[in-house]
């Protein structure tokens, strides 16, 4: 857990990256400094009213600026959008205190990355943490064929001896030829969900031991999302219909209950619930198995039938 | 019963940190300028209801709360827009209160804590803020507040 409020900020600069990827360098409006930040630690933006995702931090250390890294995805569901197209310097935006949950463990003889794409912005922060010690470093980046590789420069500084992959080629076979390279080694991936699935399959494989993903999400299936259900509020005595096209968190917003949430994606753990009764569909990427039995992620995870949740 | 206004704290957006000031100004039955509700970006403003448009606290309960649990709850992280002093805010409940020289506002409801708060600011007090978390009420009639400004009940 950490504090989660809001920030007001305004945009610094604005920097091309290539491979569609812009960094916004944020200062504070409302305060001398920032929170410091640590290695791997992401904020909430809020892009617009009802609109806030999640970012990795990447500033390099020494800049008392926020660095957000933000990928273009025009199928997605517009906050990278108008980030790209809509964001000016000067402008001004809301930015979370940072959120420690991709911590990155010190004082380890030699450390493995595995970036896919965008998935390189938290492991540039654990680059920088790592600089100047004495420590074996191993990056694998993956980045797609025909795009300029992204931060190229600032990742060959950091580690000269990256390895940069097309991305065509992550399949398992390839990601467990890499990892053997690593036994041994602090591993850390970051990407897109499938990304990271690939890499925790090869690593499962090999019987490697635990590695640190990170996952992020773009685009949101539209559609049918699943059955309908209802959910019932007892502390408000208010009962909901979530309809088969539409998320429970979104009935909930709808109906002014009071409940966070920034990714949309069941990654974040910002609009978990409790459950008191009924049956969940999980699908969320956050929870174990034992919170699982008495708390949802009404972002993407749904009921059957009939649920009773608390705290709203 | 007469208190005293001793903060005076507002934010632009939901979940933002709240924002210290001098004085602010009310405005009839819309809130407080500048702040959230006021502007309708507020958490609750989706269905907007007139006890949001502004909220009180006392400050011997962020006292209290730390004497009795160790933890520190500042005026400021009770997201409250104004904290007062040397008065018992739950004997509002249901009447009308002159805060400042002009302004009156009507006690509409008992704030009631809630874990939003919590997972804000990264504090267990939602147990410690029962039964004693502060008012929120409407604005009947505008006017300037500011620091040390008095609070009574209209008679
Ligand atoms: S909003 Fe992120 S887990 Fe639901």
């Amino acid at each position: 857990m950490a504090v989660r409020l809001l920030m007001k900020v305004s945009v610094d600069q604005i920097v091309d990256e290539g491979g569609g990827i812009r960094s916004f360098y944020f200062r504070p409006e409302d305060r001398s400094r920032f929170p410091p930040t640590s290695p791997g630690a992401h904020t909430l933006l809020r892009v617009t009213k009802g609109m806030m995702r999640q970012y990795s931090l990447c500033a390099a250390p020494g800049d008392r600026r926020y660095r957000l890294a933000i990928r273009l995805d025009p199928a997605g569901r517009g906050g990278s959008r108008f980030m790209h197209e809509s964001a000016r310097v000067g402008d001004v935006f809301y930015l979370s205190y940072p959120q420690p949950d991709f911590p990155l463990e010190p004082d380890r003889p030699s450390y493995s990355f595995f970036a896919g794409g965008v998935g390189i912005t938290p492991i540039l922060s654990f680059l920088y943490a790592l600089q100047g010690q004495a420590c074996r470093i191993r990056l694998c980046y993956f980045v797609r064929a025909g795009d300029a590789v992204p931060f190229e420069q600032e990742v060959r500084a950091l580690c000269p001896q990256v390895e940069i992959f097309n991305s065509a080629l992550n399949g398992r076979a390839n990601f467990e030829g890499l990892l053997r390279g690593s036994q041994g080694d602090a591993i850390y991936c970051c990407g897109s969900a499938r990304f990271v699935a690939g890499v925790q399959e090869a690593a499962d494989a090999l019987g490697t031991a635990a590695i640190q993903v990170e996952s992020f999400v773009s685009g949101v299936k539209a559609g049918h999302l699943g059955e309908p259900f209802v959910v019932d509020l007892p502390r408000s005595r208010h009962i909901l219909h979530v309809p088969s096209d539409r998320s429970m968190l979104d009935v909930l917003l709808e109906d002014g209950v009071d409940i966070d949430y920034a990714c949309e994606a069941g990654v974040c753990r910002s609009c978990i619930v409790d459950v008191i009764e009924g049956e969940i569909i999980h699908r969320d990427q956050c929870l174990t198995e034992e919170e699982r039995r008495t708390v949802m992620t009404p972002c993407v995870s749904r009921g059957r039938g009939r649920i009773v949740i608390n705290s709203l | 019963m007469t208190g005293r206004v001793c903060g005076i704290y507002t934010a632009e957006v939901a979940a933002q940190e709240m924002m210290e000031g001098q004085e602010c100004r009310l405005l009839a039955n819309v809130g407080i300028e500048g702040d959230r509700y006021a502007k309708r970006i507020g958490r609750w403003s989706d269905r907007p209801k007139t006890e949001h448009q502004i909220s009180f606290i006392e400050l011997e309960v962020l006292h209290q709360i730390y004497d009795e649990t160790g933890v520190v709850l500042t005026p400021r992280e009770s997201r409250r827009n104004i904290i007062t002093y040397g008065v018992r805010l739950n004997d509002f409940l249901g009447q009308t209160i002159r805060v400042g020289e002009n302004a009156l506002v009507y006690v509409e409801k008992l704030n009631h804590p809630c874990k939003y708060l919590e997972r804000l600011i990264d504090k267990q007090v939602m147990t410690s803020l029962l039964g004693r978390s502060g008012l929120n009420c409407q604005v009947i009639s505008g006017g300037i507040v500011r620091l040390g400004d008095r609070i009574e009940r209209v008679l």
